[in-house]
């Protein structure tokens, strides 16, 4: 078991209503707890803006259907492709398959995110220039 | 392949700059132009003044004479007989005489589904860039402004060490000019402290995969200090004028893609270990005291060097610091990306 795997079993559980999970293969052994909070994001970074509380209950309903985007590569997070540019969207911006979310720099490489389904973006996670780490949840889409 | 900028060139406009380009150096007599190309002389003067527009002090005119593109003019035309047929990099190969950006353009191809190892390059950028929406002073005729496709099978968060791949490339083909040059982390090439080119990596994924990434190079080749804008002086360099020679940009440009093609075999037979390895000699920041600018936060510090993934180690006085992502400023010295605009 490596990390991908331990991050795929995160993914499948995110869907789902279990709260404890555990699992057992050659001596190693994982068990995940999972609180009522949502994403550690709003711990790790307190000067989130208020505003912020209203789609998370949101998403507390209609977490079923929503699909989470996640950093591919640990780096910073980028909401436009440069600062005097529009963000690529906003909360409640309609988005097509593969249209342009938002960039992960890391060495001056510039990633970007595309999204996975068509849908409508409900939460933004993240702040513009915030460092993220691999596999930490950037936006939510509601997939249409 | 070869294709001109579709659709916005004149063709006569074309013909008359392949007639000069054929003649490079030597004048070429305004009836003569008129004949080989079937209008009046009036209709060539129209046409060259707006060649002129583009190619400025590249094309001369002299009233006894005719016209002449200057020598100093090297043509990408031809770089395709360059390369050997076996690389990866350069096939296919498209030769714009104006682009908005070679990245563009090579993103677009990416998109389109185009193999790995296909390269644009430019005569000139109109909206040439670097990071985070910064401009590439690309003026035309003088310098190499080549962007590359690669596909490599490696996640995502491999993605970022395909900058010192980039940057090596560049560092061997300038060093077989016999110039002496340093790597600013990760992948902006000095010589003697000022900008001889720059490195804008983009790259498209999936959680799980690469899709393409688009390794944009500029090159700062016959570019002479006069065409600098102020901002610049001082702080970019050229091929020429390191040298003090005229540098053909196709010969140029056919050495850098083959150790483009040699480092990217290197990758994915070995990864980017002996690539770092070979970086790791060139580091200009080693031993110096930087700033480092991330959105919103500044640390000071010396730089140590560089870790096994590439990152930037600085020695803070709260401890060592790992970078990967911030523009790295000398401290009362050089700024960061001299090259461009602000």
């Amino acid at each position: 078991m490596d990390l991908k795997d331990i991050r795929n079993i995160l993914r499948l559980l995110k869907g789902t209503d279990i709260v404890e999970f555990e699992y057992e293969d050659e001596g190693k052994r994982i068990r995940i707890r999972r609180g009522e909070a949502p994403p550690q994001v709003e711990a790790a970074r307190p000067s989130a803006p208020v505003s912020r509380e209203v789609p998370e209950e949101k998403e507390e309903k209609k977490e079923k259907n929503l699909v989470t985007v996640t950093a591919p590569m640990v780096g910073t997070f980028y909401r436009a492709p440069s600062p005097e540019a529009p963000p690529f969207v906003e909360e409640g911006s309609m988005v097509k398959k593969g249209q342009p979310l938002c960039i992960i720099e890391a060495m001056k490489i510039m990633n970007e995110i595309e999204a996975e389904v068509d849908g409508k973006v409900v939460s933004i996670l993240v702040e513009n220039g915030q460092p993220v780490e691999y596999g930490e949840p950037l936006m939510l889409i509601e997939p249409l | 392949m070869r294709e001109g900028a579709k659709g916005r060139a004149d063709p006569v406009e074309e013909r008359i700059l392949r007639l000069l380009m054929e003649n490079r150096g030597s004048y070429v007599s305004g009836q003569r132009i008129a004949d080989s190309v079937g209008i009046s002389r009036t209709a060539v003067w129209k046409r060259v003044k707006r060649l002129k527009g583009r190619y400025g002090d590249l094309i001369e005119s002299r009233p006894s004479s005719g016209y002449r593109l200057k020598e100093d003019y090297t043509p990408l035309d031809g770089l395709d007989l360059l390369i050997p047929p076996e690389s990866t990099i350069g096939h296919p190969l498209f030769i714009y005489q104006e682009v908005a950006s070679t990245n563009d353009i090579a993103c677009d191809l990416a998109l389109k589904g185009i193999r790995e190892g296909a390269t644009v390059v430019a005569d000139a950028q109109t909206r040439g860039r670097g990071r985070l929406g910064r401009e590439w002073f690309s003026p035309r005729g003088v310098n190499l402004y080549l962007s590359t496709i690669l596909r490599p099978p490696i996640p995502p968060w491999k993605g970022p060490q395909l900058v010192f791949l980039g940057a090596m490339a560049v560092v061997r083909a300038v060093e077989g000019l016999g110039l002496r040059v340093e790597v600013k982390w990760p992948n902006d090439i000095l010589v003697k402290g000022r900008k001889l080119s720059g490195i804008l990596t983009e790259m498209s994924s999936e959680p799980e995969r690469i899709n393409f990434v688009i390794l944009g190079i500029g090159v700062n080749v016959n570019m002479e200090e006069e065409m600098l804008p102020p901002e610049l002086k001082g702080r970019a360099t050229s091929l020429r004028g390191e040298t003090g020679r005229v540098v053909d940009r196709a010969r140029f440009a056919a050495s850098l893609i083959h150790h483009l093609n040699r480092y990217y075999r290197l990758f994915l037979d070995q990864g980017s270990a002996p690539i770092l390895d070979e970086w790791k000699g060139y580091s200009f920041l080693d031993g110096r005291e930087v700033e480092v600018l991330g959105p919103g936060s500044v640390l000071r510090g010396i730089v140590l060097g560089v870790d096994d993934d590439g990152a930037l180690l600085l020695r803070t006085s709260h401890g060592v610091e790992r970078i990967i992502s911030g523009d790295v400023t000398l401290k009362g010295g050089l700024e960061d990306q001299p090259c461009y605009l602000p």
